[in-house]
C-alpha cells in the first residue's frame, strides 16, 4: 500500500495541542476562580486546526489521509501511526465543535461555585487529547493507550467535581470500562502475535504488526459449520473481546448501567463530553475495529447484536419515560439513541452504515444540547426533579425555544438532524431485517413520548414552584452555544449531503469491502 | 604483587578480580560503615556517606564490566553473564535509592545506624544469589541476604510491631530456607551434581524413579523461593512483616528480595524447563494454582485493608501471581525471561518510590499521638485531601498507583503488556485472562487511594500536625529531600519506560 505520509504532522498537532494547553494551565500564576476563557481559547485553537484539516481533507479519496507513522516498539509491532478517513473525520470535527460549545454553555456565573479551577480546565484539555487520539490512531496499541487515557481525566471530572454520589459513580464508570478494555488488550496481544505468524505464512516477513491497514488484510480463522463452531472460532473470540469493550462504552444493553450514574453525578461539562463524544468512542470502535477486522464473526452473530440494539432502543426509552430526574431521563435517552447505531452497524448495509455514522454525529449534537439545558436549569434552580419545574416557557422563552429545537432533533423530526440518521438506519435495516426495523421504528415513537413529556413537564403545565418565577433567561454565552447547536441541527437536517460530502467515498468503500468480506466466506 | 598470593584460589586471575571488584567494594563498604556506625553522634551520617559511596563505586565498576566476556568462575559456582551483570546493576540502583530513602526516615523511625551496613550485606547476598548456579552456594547467598533483612525488619526497636514482624519473618524464613536446602539436597541426591545448569544433561540418563525424586526436590526448592516472593500459599507472613517493618525498609525488601528471588527462579527453571514444565509434570499445575490463588488472594485481600502499607503488601502478593504466569511460559517463549526481568525492575522501582512517599507522608501527616502508640501506619483517612495540601506528592503517588494498576503511559502498563504477551504466546491464554480479571479487582483499591487523596476532604487534624503538613520543612529540613529524590527518580523512570520504552530498552541492552 502506498503510504500517504504527511509532513505537516497536522494530526499530531490536533492531538497534542490540548495537552500542551493542559500543562500550560498549571503555569498560570495564582488561584483563579474562572479559567474558562483559557479553556475556550484552547478549544478554539483546536477548532481552527480541525477546520484546516477539514478544508485540506480530500473527499474523493476513500483511504487514510494525513498519515503519520513512527516506530514505537518495533519488537512488538507497535507504532505511533495516525491517519484520518471519511469515517473519523466527522467525529474529529464533532469533538472540535462540541468543546467550545460545552465550555460556553457551562460558563460559571458570579454566583456559581468553582473549585480547583486549574485542575478542572486541565482535565478538560487532557480529555480532549484522549478523544482526538482515539479517533485518529491507526495502530491498535496506540488506540488502546488513548482509549485508556480518556478514562483518567473523566475519572477525576466525575469524582472531584461531581454531585452527591460522585465517588460511587466514578468508580463504577472506571471499572466497567476497564473490564471490557482489558479483555480487548488480551485480544490485541493475541493479534500482534498472530500477525507475525500469518505474515510469515503468507511469505512476508514474520514481524508482528498492529498497524491497522496491515491488519485489515489479515483473515482470522473462523469455522462456519455450526453455531457452536462459530462461537469457538478464533475470529469470534477476538471479535467478542473487542466488541465487549465497545458495547460497554456505547453503552448497549445490558452493560448500560454505569451511564445513568455517571451522567447524573458528572458536572454538566463532563456530561456533555461524555454524551457527545465519549459514547461515540464505543460505536466508532465497533465501526472501525470490530466489524472490519472480524467481519464474518460479526455477520454471523449479527442477530444477537440486533437484539441487544433493539432492547437498548426500547428499554432505554421506557426507562427514560419512568424517570423523575431530568438528567437521568436524558441519560437513558442516550442509551436508546445509541441502540440505533448498534442496530445500524450490524445491518451490514451501505445505507445503514452511513446512517450509523450520521447518527453518531447527530446524537452528539442533540445529547449535548439536552445536557446543556439540564445544566442551565440546574444552575438556576439547583434541582433536576422534573416535578419541580413547570410553566417555564413564559419566564424563559429563549431557553424554551432552544430546548424545543433540541427536543425535536432528539425525537428525529424531519428537517432536523436526528431524522437523517435514524431514517437512514431504519431504511438500511429494513432491507436486511424488516422485523428489527419495525421494532426500532416503535422506539422512535416511544422516544417522542418521553422527550415531549420532559418538555411538557419543564416548560408547559401549571406553575407549581413559585421560585421558578425568579429565574433568568439564557445569557449571551449560553445563547451563543445554543445557536451554534441550532445551526448544526437544522443545517444537517436540511442539507445532509453537504455536511457529510467528505465522508461519502470512505463510506462507500467501507460498505463494499464489508459486503465483499461477508460474501466471500 | 601477584594476585594469586592475595587470593590463593585456583583460576583467580585479573579478569576474575575485575568481576569480583563490585562485590568487594560493597563488602568493604559494609564493614567500614558498620565500624563508623559506632562513632558517637555522627555515626548515622558517616555510615550513610560511606555506604552511598560504596554503592556508587560498585555500580561504576560494574558498568565497566559490561564490555567483558561472560566469566564462569569455579565451574559455574558463580557466573557473571550479561543477565547477572544487569541484574546486579539494577540491585545496586535499588540499593542507592533505598539508602537515600532510609536516610530520609532514619531519624524519625529511630533506626540504628547499622542499617546501612546491613543493607550492603544483604545486597551482596543478593548479587551472589543471582550469580550462582551452585545449589550450596545459592543457599549461602540466600542466608546472607535473608539474615541481614531479618535484622533490618526489626531495627526499629521502640516498636513492638517491628519486633513481631522480625521474629515472624525470621522463624518462617528459617523454615523456608530449610525447605530450600532440603530440596537442593534431594536434587543433588538424584543427579549427583550441585550445578543447576548441568542437571538437565544428567537427568536424561537417569531412570524415571530418580527423575521423580528430582522433581520432588525441585518442587521443594521452588517452594523455598516462593516463600521469599510471597506467593500463595507461602504468603501469610507478608502483610504482617511489610506492615511491621520501617516503611523505607519495606520498600527496599519488597523490591529487591522479590527481584533476586524471581531471577534465581528463572535461572534455575530455564535450563530445566523442558523437564519441569513439560506436559504431565506436576509443577505447571502447582505453579498455575499458586499463580491464580496469589492473584486473587492478594487482590481480594487488599480490598478490605485500611492501612496503605498493608494494602500495598497484599498487592505485592498479587504481582507475584502475575509473575508466576510469566514463569510458566518460560519454556515456550524466549522473551518471557526479559519480560519477567523488566516487570521486576519497573515494579520494584515503582514500589520503592511508593514506599518512599509513604515514609515521607508518615513523617509529616502522622500526629505525635500516633507515634506515641508506636504505630507508624498511614491509613486511608490520613491521606484524605492530600492533593490540596501537597499536590506534588499526590501527583507522584498518582503516577505510582496508576503504574501499579497498569494504566497506559506508565511503566506498569508496558510490563504487564510484555508479561501477558509472553503468557499468550506461550499458550497460557486462560491464565492471562484470569490475571487480567484479577487486575480489574486491583484497580478498585488502587482507585480508592486516588479517591482519598483527591476527592475526600482532609481530616480535621490537630493544630500541631496541621502546621507540619503545610510547612514540613520546619520539622525535618533535609530529610525530605532524600525521600523526594528517590520518588522523583522512580517517577521519571516509570514515565520514561511507559512513554518511550524503546529508549530504555536500548539503554538496558534488551532487544526483546
Amino acid at each position: 500500500m502506498n503510504l500517504n505520509l504527511n509532513q505537516s504532522c497536522l494530526l499530531s498537532w490536533i492531538i497534542f495541542t490540548p495537552l500542551v494547553f493542559a500543562l500550560l494551565t498549571f503555569l498560570i500564576p495564582g488561584e483563579r476562580k474562572n479559567l474558562r476563557p483559557w479553556a475556550l481559547l484552547g478549544s478554539v485553537v483546536n477548532l481552527v486546526l480541525c477546520s484546516i484539516l477539514y478544508s485540506q481533507f480530500d473527499g474523493a479519496e476513500a483511504g487514510f489521509q494525513f498519515m503519520e507513522k513512527l516506530q514505537w516498539i518495533p519488537a512488538l509491532g507497535t507504532s505511533y501511526s495516525l491517519g484520518i478517513d471519511g469515517i473519523s473525520l466527522p467525529l474529529v470535527m464533532l469533538t472540535a465543535i462540541i468543546a467550545p460549545i460545552a465550555i460556553l454553555g457551562t460558563w460559571p456565573s458570579e454566583h456559581s461555585e468553582t473549585k480547583y479551577e486549574k485542575s478542572f480546565v486541565a482535565a478538560i484539555f487532557a480529555l480532549q487529547t484522549g478523544m482526538y487520539g482515539t479517533f485518529l490512531s491507526l495502530d491498535l496499541f496506540l488506540f488502546y493507550v488513548f482509549w485508556e487515557v480518556v478514562l483518567i481525566p473523566m475519572f477525576f471530572l466525575i469524582g472531584v467535581w461531581g454531585g452527591q454520589n460522585r465517588l460511587y459513580a466514578t468508580v463504577k464508570f472506571f471499572l466497567y470500562t476497564l473490564v471490557g478494555s482489558l479483555l480487548m488488550l488480551i485480544a490485541i496481544i493475541y493479534i500482534g502475535m498472530k500477525s507475525a505468524e500469518l505474515g510469515g505464512a503468507a511469505g512476508g516477513v514474520a514481524l508482528p504488526t498492529l498497524f491497522y491497514p496491515d491488519l485489515l488484510k489479515l483473515g482470522f480463522a473462523i469455522d462456519p459449520t455450526s453455531f457452536s463452531s462459530i462461537l469457538g472460532s478464533e475470529q469470534t473470540l477476538l471479535f467478542l473481546a473487542f466488541t465487549l469493550a465497545f458495547m460497554i462504552k456505547v453503552p448497549a444493553f445490558p452493560f448500560h448501567t454505569w451511564l445513568p450514574d455517571a451522567h447524573v453525578q458528572a458536572p454538566t461539562l463532563g456530561s456533555v463530553f461524555l454524551a457527545a463524544v465519549l459514547l461515540k468512542m464505543g460505536t466508532y470502535g465497533l465501526m472501525r475495529m470490530s466489524l472490519p477486522l472480524f467481519p464474518q464473526a460479526a455477520f454471523a452473530l449479527s442477530d444477537i447484536f440486533f437484539a441487544l440494539g433493539v432492547i437498548g432502543v426500547i428499554y432505554g426509552a421506557f426507562c427514560a419515560l419512568a424517570q423523575d430526574d431530568f438528567k437521568k431521563l436524558v441519560a437513558y435517552s442516550s442509551v436508546s439513541h445509541m441502540g440505533y447505531i448498534v442496530v445500524g452497524l450490524f445491518a451490514f448495509n451501505g445505507v445503514a452504515f452511513s446512517g450509523s455514522l450520521y447518527q453518531m454525529i447527530n446524537h452528539g449534537f442533540s445529547a449535548a444540547g439536552l445536557f446543556l439545558i439540564v445544566g442551565f436549569l440546574y444552575e438556576r434552580l439547583h434541582t433536576r426533579d422534573l416535578n419541580h419545574f413547570g410553566s417555564l416557557a413564559k419566564i424563559v422563552p429563549l431557553m424554551a425555544i432552544s430546548f424545543l429545537i433540541v427536543t425535536l432533533s432528539s425525537v428525529a423530526l424531519p428537517g432536523t438532524n436526528g431524522f437523517i440518521g435514524e431514517f437512514a438506519i431504519l431504511l438500511g435495516t429494513f432491507q436486511t431485517n424488516p422485523t428489527v426495523a419495525f421494532l426500532c421504528g416503535l422506539g422512535v415513537i416511544f422516544g417522542a413520548v418521553y422527550a415531549l413529556k420532559a418538555y411538557q413537564m419543564v416548560m408547559l403545565g401549571p406553575l407549581t414552584n413559585q421560585e421558578n418565577k425568579k429565574i433568568t433567561d439564557l445569557n449571551f454565552k449560553e445563547l451563543l452555544a445554543m445557536i451554534i447547536l441550532t445551526i448544526f441541527i437544522f443545517g444537517i437536517g436540511l442539507f445532509p449531503r453537504d455536511f457529510f460530502i467528505k465522508s461519502q467515498a470512505s463510506l462507500e468503500q467501507y460498505a463494499t469491502q464489508m459486503q465483499e468480506k461477508v460474501a466471500a466466506k | 604483587m601477584d594476585l594469586t598470593t592475595l587470593f590463593p584460589m585456583t583460576g583467580f586471575d585479573s579478569n576474575s578480580f575485575y568481576h569480583f571488584l563490585p562485590l568487594m567494594i560493597l563488602t568493604l563498604g559494609a564493614v567500614l560503615s558498620m565500624c563508623l556506625a559506632a562513632v558517637k553522634g555522627k555515626g548515622a551520617t558517616l555510615s550513610y556517606i560511606v555506604s552511598l559511596t560504596a554503592l556508587i563505586l560498585s555500580g561504576a565498576s560494574l558498568l565497566s564490566l559490561f564490555s567483558l566476556e561472560t566469566l564462569t568462575f569455579q565451574n559455574g559456582m558463580l557466573v557473571f553473564d550479561a543477565y547477572t551483570k544487569l541484574g546486579s546493576l539494577v540491585l545496586i540502583l535499588m540499593g542507592i535509592l533505598s539508602v537515600m530513602n532510609i536516610k530520609g526516615s532514619s531519624h524519625q523511625e529511630k533506626l540504628l545506624p547499622e542499617v546501612f551496613a546491613l543493607l550492603l550485606f544483604s545486597l551482596c547476598g543478593m548479587i551472589f544469589f543471582i550469580s550462582s548456579n551452585h545449589l550450596g552456594f545459592l543457599f549461602i547467598a540466600l542466608e546472607i541476604m535473608s539474615l541481614a533483612i531479618y535484622v533490618m525488619v526489626g531495627l526499629k526497636r521502640s516498636s513492638q510491631f517491628a519486633a513481631e514482624a522480625s521474629l515472624k519473618y525470621f522463624i518462617l524464613g528459617g523454615v523456608a530456607s530449610a525447605i530450600f536446602l532440603y530440596g537442593g539436597a534431594i536434587m543433588f541426591g538424584a543427579t549427583g551434581t550441585f550445578l543447576t545448569n548441568e542437571m538437565m544433561a544428567r537427568l536424561m540418563t537417569l531412570p524415571s524413579a530418580q527423575q521423580v525424586l528430582f522433581t520432588l526436590g525441585a518442587i521443594l526448592f521452588i517452594c523455598g523461593l516462593l516463600f521469599k516472593v510471597g506467593a500463595f500459599p507461602f504468603h501469610f507472613w507478608l502483610p504482617d512483616v511489610y506492615q511491621g517493618a520501617p516503611t523505607a525498609i519495606t520498600g527496599f525488601m519488597s523490591a529487591t528480595v522479590k527481584f533476586s528471588s524471581f531471577l534465581v527462579l528463572v535461572r534455575f527453571m530455564l535450563p530445566l524447563s523442558s523437564h519441569l514444565l513439560a506436559e504431565g509434570s506436576y509443577l505447571p499445575l502447582i505453579l498455575s494454582l499458586s499463580a491464580v490463588t496469589s492473584m486473587f488472594w492478594g487482590n481480594i485481600g487488599a480490598l478490605g485493608q485500611n492501612s496503605l502499607k498493608r494494602l500495598l503488601s497484599y498487592s505485592t502478593i498479587a504481582h507475584s501471581g502475575y509473575l508466576l504466569v510469566g514463569i510458566l511460559s518460560l519454556h515456550k517463549v524466549s522473551a518471557a525471561q526479559d519480560a519477567i526481568f523488566l516487570y521486576l525492575l519497573f515494579y520494584g522501582l515503582a514500589n520503592i518510590g511508593t514506599f518512599s512517599l509513604l515514609s515521607l507522608l508518615e513523617k509529616t501527616l502522622l500526629s505525635s499521638h500516633h507515634k506515641a502508640e508506636g504505630s507508624s501506619d498511614l491509613h486511608f483517612n490520613q491521606v484524605a485531601g492530600l492533593a490540596l495540601g501537597r499536590p506534588l506528592l499526590a501527583s507522584m503517588m498518582t503516577i505510582f498507583i496508576l503504574a501499579m494498576a497498569g494504566i497506559p503511559l506508565t511503566s506498569g502498563f508496558m510490563i504487564k503488556y510484555l508479561l501477558f504477551k509472553s503468557a499468550v504466546s506461550g499458550g497460557e491464554m486462560m491464565l492471562a485472562i484470569l490475571a487480567v480479571m484479577s487486575s480489574v479487582i486491583s484497580v478498585y483499591y488502587y482507585l480508592k487511594v486516588l479517591i482519598y487523596m483527591f476527592m475526600k476532604e482532609a481530616p480535621a487534624a490537630p493544630v500541631a500536625a496541621e502546621s507540619t503538613l503545610l510547612n514540613p520543612a520546619k520539622s525535618c529540613p533535609f530529610a525530605q529531600w532524600n525521600n523526594l529524590f528517590t520518588s522523583a527518580v522512580s517517577v521519571v523512570i516509570t514515565l520514561l519506560f511507559g512513554i518511550v520504552p524503546q529508549l530504555v530498552l536500548r539503554f538496558l541492552g534488551i532487544s526483546l
